[in-house]
């Protein structure tokens, strides 16, 4: 890898492609552990960019209907994709035992219809891809530094 | 008992058998045995409609989020994941949002309606007079769409 020229974001490409519906919304399409994280992160960011914590539940509904309806194909279910916009939201919803596939079709599909919604640029788009892959970095833990070994006693 | 008084206002079988199903020490354990009778499960599912309505109609659909963490937390059962979620979708489905709920197998629905309505009884639980008058009208929303 270049440190130069360093790669394009490739969720921005896939998020910006399934906005502008270019591309099938494959769910079931493999995806590492960080690369969901970045997705995940993405959907954070665009869910608070779009609402407000005490958004009402009608406008988040309206939103969600409208991505679900939008990518019909992905049979997203509609309840649990509200739960985890207001998981964003940092309220405490349930949000456990939903599938990995579905909650990775809820952050690509519904950050990309958010995306649309907020009229984003490809530019701004990109932008909050790359805020979104510096946060999924993992911080480094600080180094212990080794102990010397002990002097053997003669 | 607190609800003898109540049951001779109910018109039906249906209604006795939901009254005295709630009398038990786990009501929704008890309404749930009334599934092998048809009667009875539309009246339950009608009593859960007007229950719920009554008590979420106009209200930020958060707080029936809220409703059903309390009533899973009374239950002993898991407050965060699936059952929570179906809970949820069961109970706004009867309030306006219909779409919510129609992956959820009739069984599960059965049994989810079985906790609300029973938890209509949960200490200190509605006056027997407030009970007779929504079986009553359950009885009547029945009878309506026969």
């Amino acid at each position: 890898m270049s440190a130069v020229f360093p790669p394009e974001p490739r969720l921005g490409h896939l998020l910006q492609a399934v906005a502008r519906n270019d591309v099938p919304a494959r769910l079931a399409a493999p995806a590492g552990d960080t690369e969901r994280r970045v997705w995940e992160i993405a959907f954070g960011l665009m869910v608070r960019r779009r609402f407000l914590t005490d958004s009402p539940l009608a406008e988040i509904g309206r939103s969600v209907a409208t991505a679900v309806n939008f990518h019909a194909a992905a049979a997203l279910p509609a309840l649990d994709a509200e739960m985890l916009v207001r998981e964003a939201l940092g309220e405490k919803v349930p949000v456990e035992e939903i599938d990995v596939a579905v909650r990775s079709g809820v952050h690509l599909l519904l950050s990309a219809s958010l995306a649309d919604e907020l009229a984003m640029t490809d530019g701004e788009l990109d932008d909050l891809i790359k805020q979104a892959e510096k946060l999924a970095v993992p911080i480094p833990m600080p180094a212990v530094p080794e102990e010397a070994p002990a002097e053997e006693l003669s | 008992m607190g609800q003898n008084g109540t049951l001779v206002k109910t018109a039906t079988a249906a209604g006795r058998n939901v009254l005295e199903a709630l009398e038990q020490e786990h009501p929704a354990r008890s309404l749930s045995r009334l599934s092998d009778s048809p009667g009875a499960v539309r009246l339950l599912r009608e009593l859960f409609t007007v229950a719920v309505r009554r008590s979420f109609v106009g209200r930020d659909p958060r707080d029936v989020t809220g409703y059903v963490r309390d009533l899973l937390e009374y239950q002993s059962l898991p407050t965060d994941g699936a059952l929570a979620r179906e809970a949820e979708a069961v109970i706004r489905s009867a309030v306006g949002e219909p779409d919510l709920a129609y992956r959820i197998p009739d069984l599960r629905r059965f049994e989810l309606i079985c906790y609300v309505v029973g938890d209509l009884v949960r200490p200190p639980g509605i006056p027997p007079a407030h009970l007779a008058d929504l079986v009553e009208q359950a009885e009547h929303r029945v009878e309506r769409s026969s």
